[in-house]
């Protein structure tokens, strides 16, 4: 039996992911390699990438207790 | 500085020890659940990520290739990323179905044996050699830290003893790897801490050591700005999505991972937490390797770069930092070697073993299988260290890392259409799997053992392959696209069979298939004996007890829906014991069920229900709307006030609504699924002779429930079956029950006041009638008195005017009894209430008999109501004389009245014998009387309860033992206006 799903607010960590693959996997990747950037910013841009993924985290987890 | 290898040596064994103890500890309680079920030990526990690979390797990998060691970590972070969508589904699915391993989920999706068999063989081949890495780093490190004074082989075979026992005894104490392992958990747990502790506290002496500081470090990078060029250039110009690829399968593919994240997940929130935690914990351990590398770029230790870690904690002159570097590699390698080894033994067992071995029924299969899998763990791990003998030392520590990584990433493909491509079929997976494998074997696992370069014309293959990342980026395009090729064409040209279907919709969170037969066996204890031939019967005996007990059910149960449950409960159970294909034969073979035997849509009704209410994802578009159709219409059978039942096929219940379960008295949870006959009487028999009858419909049955008699009525429909296109009956039948008690009783009281009033009638004829001689007889008796001669001819004058007179009485009574209703003879006007009852007393106190009682007139002078005056003597006259009736000697008689609002209450108390409680409902009723015979006519309160209620006003009367009291209630009359004032 087919259904129609909301897959609901989890479908936000797709956008993270692709964020994360904006930033980590793609053509701006290359070009703060380029830059010669600070040898903590990949790490920056990691933590960012961690703490969006905290706030959807604390959510889901808000609503699978509720 | 160097250390000699019988402290390491001891340092390592306690340290091992020391596991044994936390391992210990936590399955024994000693350490309070509340910790060791912490969410952030299992985060810690995923570290098994780390292994030395990470804690050794990464330094090199990060001299020689820069930037692209952070690949291995956020490949894994970009994973994690999506868990709600990637890893919360697989969560749930090895949850519900018991898959303990990536062989059992992909040999449950496509129903195949040879999945689950291609995926062991290549979890295999490709984790072994990751093993072998494991003991070469172990050995290595300790020839580092010993200045070469230590026999690598013999270091590396008491560590596999070592680790072998700690797998054996913490990973295999149960049967199942459905069961959890706390102590191991914990313990792994505790090595990530130790891990990232030591990896810190090297790098900050390190780099104190070095720089002098963070700011000496930062100064160093500024006069040496080629060193963050060299960090950049291998990352832009190398196959940093590759890598990044391959860590992101092998985040929740490998193993070791999928062991920890899936099978030994105690809560699904966890890995919510664990989708940022796990990637910080990764982000805090791989932060200190840039400054490790450029400490031991600046202090040169003697070691190659893979060894810095060990070479500048050896530097720093402090033995206590030495030694726990080297308990940090330690734990890196035991680690991985014990959570691969439970999770590949896991899949060896299920699907290399267990499939040539079945169980069979004379052997104990715990037993059996307990001993299976300590064997296999043992063969496992002594596998990996002959791997580890055979193993040149040419690669890397990290070259058979991304070998191994190459290997899962083959699964990806996979793993992608089982969560969103219910297509894909087993012989597309296989193809694909073989494909992107062989590619795999040829390109990178072989050439380093063979030297053979196959493949070299797509520019890959060669000795020094696995030595080069470079290479993994032509690699993981090529077998991947192979496989996605295959796996896709494959599955477009073959079509998947029903159960294949099954599990897709089951892997895409899709309601799976109903039921389309009955269950041969019929109860709990017939599942047992069914097992028992396969099983044993302490192992059958076990399971089906487990799966009554997981399920909340009773062992008496025995509804098919309940037991189809009952079933599937099993299956999943033994799925996580010997794999979802075995365990899918053994249900399949042993607990059939009966395909010839038609299971009616109306049977699933229920089923279907219950898995939309609990589905967890919000339906959406049209399937919204039907859902909410569906409810509509439920609802409406749901708010009927007539009782609704619904009987299948076999007379099976399947729809049970409020109302019917209020009129029976029957809850519904008792009820569905189960058969008629097995309802409680009457309700049993009775619905069940009606299902039978060839009426449809049964009016006013009369049943003697809830210690009274009421009457149903009873209807019922064939239902159709709404799918064919020519409408005909499937055996269901609806019912409906209709309860008409309260109808029959107004219908019967309707009947009666007819009757009664028919005799009122009849009376008033009667006593016109008998009047007319009645009076002649008595002027005659009387004549013959005053004219007697004798004193007995005057005596029998005397008594005919008695009899006379009492007919008369009797006569008078049915007149007024008869005129009693007549409202247009009755004059109402305000009736004085203490006035009344004096004269009603007086009259009453006539009778010799009254004058010796005691009356009380106690009714206010003020009250007033409205009735006819002759009407209400009479009313107290009759109750007066009643009283005077029931009282003794020394009786004594009282009226009162009380204002309520617009009402006055008049209560006439006696303290006489009182009414029986039988004959209560029946004072009322003309021609009842309790007075002897002769005494009464048994009119005088049906006389009274006419009167008052024809003055709109109500009678009530209350009596025991200690006397009656009858209350009487009328609408006050307004007050009238004295002469005189105003």
């Amino acid at each position: 039996m087919a259904q129609n799903q909301d897959p609901g607010p989890g479908s936000h960590c797709v956008l993270i992911f692709m964020l994360g693959v904006f930033l980590l996997a793609s053509p701006f990747t290359t070009w703060w390699m380029t830059t010669v950037a600070p040898w903590y910013f990949p790490f920056v841009l990691w933590l960012l990438l961690i703490i969006l993924s905290a706030a959807l985290a604390r959510r889901l987890i808000k609503r699978h207790d509720a | 500085m160097t250390l000699s290898l019988a402290p390491l040596f001891v340092s390592a064994l306690l340290y091992l020890l020391l596991l044994f103890v936390i391992a210990h500890a936590t399955e024994r309680r000693w350490l309070p659940p509340r910790l060791t079920r912490h969410p952030a030990v299992y985060v810690l526990s995923l570290g098994v990520y780390a292994t030395t690979w990470s804690y050794y390797g990464s330094v090199g990998f990060a001299k020689d290739q820069g930037l692209l060691y952070l690949t291995i970590y956020l490949g894994v972070t970009l994973a994690f990323v999506l868990t709600p969508v990637l890893l919360m589904p697989l969560l749930r699915l090895t949850r519900t179905y018991q898959l303990t391993s990536v062989a059992d989920l992909f040999a449950f999706r496509f129903n195949s044996q040879a999945s689950g068999v291609l995926v062991t063989l290549l979890m295999m081949a490709g984790v072994l050699p990751y093993i072998a890495l494991q003991i070469r780093a172990v050995t290595e490190s300790t020839v580092v830290l010993t200045r070469h004074d230590s026999a690598p082989h013999v270091l590396a075979f008491w560590f596999v003893i070592l680790v072998t026992v700690f797998t054996i005894i913490f990973g295999a104490r149960h049967v199942s790897p459905r069961e959890k392992h706390e102590g191991l958990v914990t313990a792994i747990a505790f090595e990530s801490l130790m891990k990232l502790l030591a990896l810190f506290l090297v790098a900050i002496v390190a780099v104190w050591q070095a720089f002098g500081g963070l700011a000496g470090m930062h100064d160093w990078l500024a006069d040496n700005p080629e060193v963050m060029t060299a960090m950049y250039r291998p990352a832009r110009e190398g196959p940093w999505a590759s890598l990044m690829l391959l860590a992101f399968a092998a985040g929740f593919l490998l193993p070791r991972q999928f062991h920890m994240i899936f099978t030994e997940n105690l809560k699904p929130r966890q890995l919510l937490t664990a989708s940022w935690a796990f990637p910080l914990f990764l982000l805090a351990l791989t932060l200190l390797i840039p400054p490790i590398l450029w400490a031991g770029m600046v202090l040169q230790p003697d070691t190659s770069p893979d060894y810095y870690v060990l070479g500048l904690s050896l530097q720093s002159g402090s033995p206590t930092l030495t030694v726990l570097a080297y308990l940090g590699g330690i734990s890196a390698a035991s680690a991985m070697i014990v959570v691969t080894t439970l999770a590949v033994s896991s899949m060896i067992l299920n699907h290399l073993v267990l499939p040539l071995a079945s169980p069979q029924p004379h052997v104990d299969l715990y037993g059996a299988l307990r001993w299976l899998r300590r064997m296999v763990i043992a063969a496992f791990i002594a596998a990996g260290y002959g791997f580890y003998l055979v193993m040149e030392p040419t690669a890397g520590l990290v070259g058979w890392g991304l070998i191994s990584f190459l290997a899962i990433v083959q699964l990806l493909p996979g793993i992608i259409a089982l969560l969103f491509w219910s297509r894909a079929t087993a012989g597309g997976f296989i193809a694909g799997l073989i494909g992107g494998s062989a590619i795999w074997a040829f390109a990178v696992m072989l050439p380093p053992l063979t030297g053979g370069d196959a493949l070299a014309w797509i520019g890959l293959g060669g000795p020094d392959a696995a030595g080069t990342p470079a290479v993994y980026q032509t690699a993981t395009f090529w077998s991947l696209s192979v496989n996605i090729f295959l796996l896709v064409l494959i599955s477009l040209l073959s079509r998947p069979d029903p159960r294949e279907r099954e599990a897709a919709a089951a892997c895409r969170e899709l309601a799976p298939m109903l039921p389309v037969g009955d269950l041969r066996a019929r109860s709990p204890q017939q599942f047992v004996e069914q097992l028992s031939s396969v099983m044993g019967t302490r192992a059958a005996e076990a399971e089906v007890h487990k799966a009554v007990r997981d399920l909340g059910m009773d062992w008496n149960e025995n509804r098919p829906n309940h037991l189809y449950g009952l079933r599937s409960q099993i299956q999943r159970n033994l799925s996580g014991m010997m794999g979802p294909v075995l365990a899918r034969m053994i249900v399949d073979e042993r607990l059939r069920v009966d395909n010839e035997s038609h299971t009616a849509l109306t049977q699933n009704v229920r089923l279907i229900e219950e898995r939309l209410e609990t589905s967890r994802t919000r339906l959406r578009g049209l399937a919204a709307e039907l859902d909410r159709l569906r409810r509509y219409h439920r609802q409406i059978i749901e708010d009927l006030p007539l009782g609704v039942c619904a009987v299948a096929q076999g007379g099976r219940l399947v729809r049970w609504n409020p109302a019917i379960a209020r009129l029976t008295g029957i809850p519904v949870n008792n009820v569905i699924g189960r058969r008629l006959d097995e309802l409680p009487e009457p309700w049993g028999p009775l619905l069940n002779r009606f299902l039978a009858a060839e009426t449809d419909n049964w009016h006013k049955q009369n049943l003697f429930t809830e210690g009274r008699q009421r009457w149903y009525s009873l209807h019922k429909a064939r239902v159709e079956e709404p799918e064919t296109r020519h409408r005909q009956s499937r055996g269901e039948t609806v019912l409906l029950l209709e309860d008409l008690t309260d109808v029959q009783r107004l219908e019967q009281e309707l009947a009666h006041s007819e009757r009664l009033a028919s005799i009122g009638r009849l009376a008033a004829g009667v006593a016109h009638e008998i009047g007319n001689p009645v009076t002649g007889i008595t002027c005659l008796a009387q004549e013959l008195r005053d004219e007697a001669d004798t004193d007995a001819t005057e005596a029998y004058a005397s008594d005919i005017l008695a009899q006379a007179q009492r007919i008369n009485n009797i006569v008078q009574s049915l007149v007024r009894y008869a005129r009693g209703g007549d409202r247009t003879a009755r004059i109402e006007t305000a009736v004085d209430l203490h006035d009344t009852v004096a004269e009603a007393m007086r009259l009453t106190m006539l009778n010799r008999r009254a004058r010796e009682l005691r009356f009380e007139n106690l009714v206010s002078v003020r009250h007033q109501v409205l009735a006819d005056p002759q009407q209400m003597l009479q009313v107290f006259v009759n109750l007066l004389t009643n009283a005077v009736d029931a009282c003794d000697d020394d009786g004594r008689i009282r009226v009162r009245s009380t204002v309520a609002a617009d009402w006055i209450e008049i209560s006439v108390i006696d303290n006489g014998t009182g009414i029986a409680r039988e004959a209560m409902d029946q004072v009322l009723e003309p021609f009842y009387t309790t007075k002897p015979p002769g005494k009464g006519t048994g009119l005088g309160l049906p006389l009274v309860y006419n009167i008052v209620r024809d003055c709109g006003g109500e009678l009530s009367i209350i009596s025991d033992g200690d006397g009656t009291t009858v209350h009487l209630r009328f609408r006050r009359a307004s007050l009238p206006v004295a002469v005189g004032e105003g």
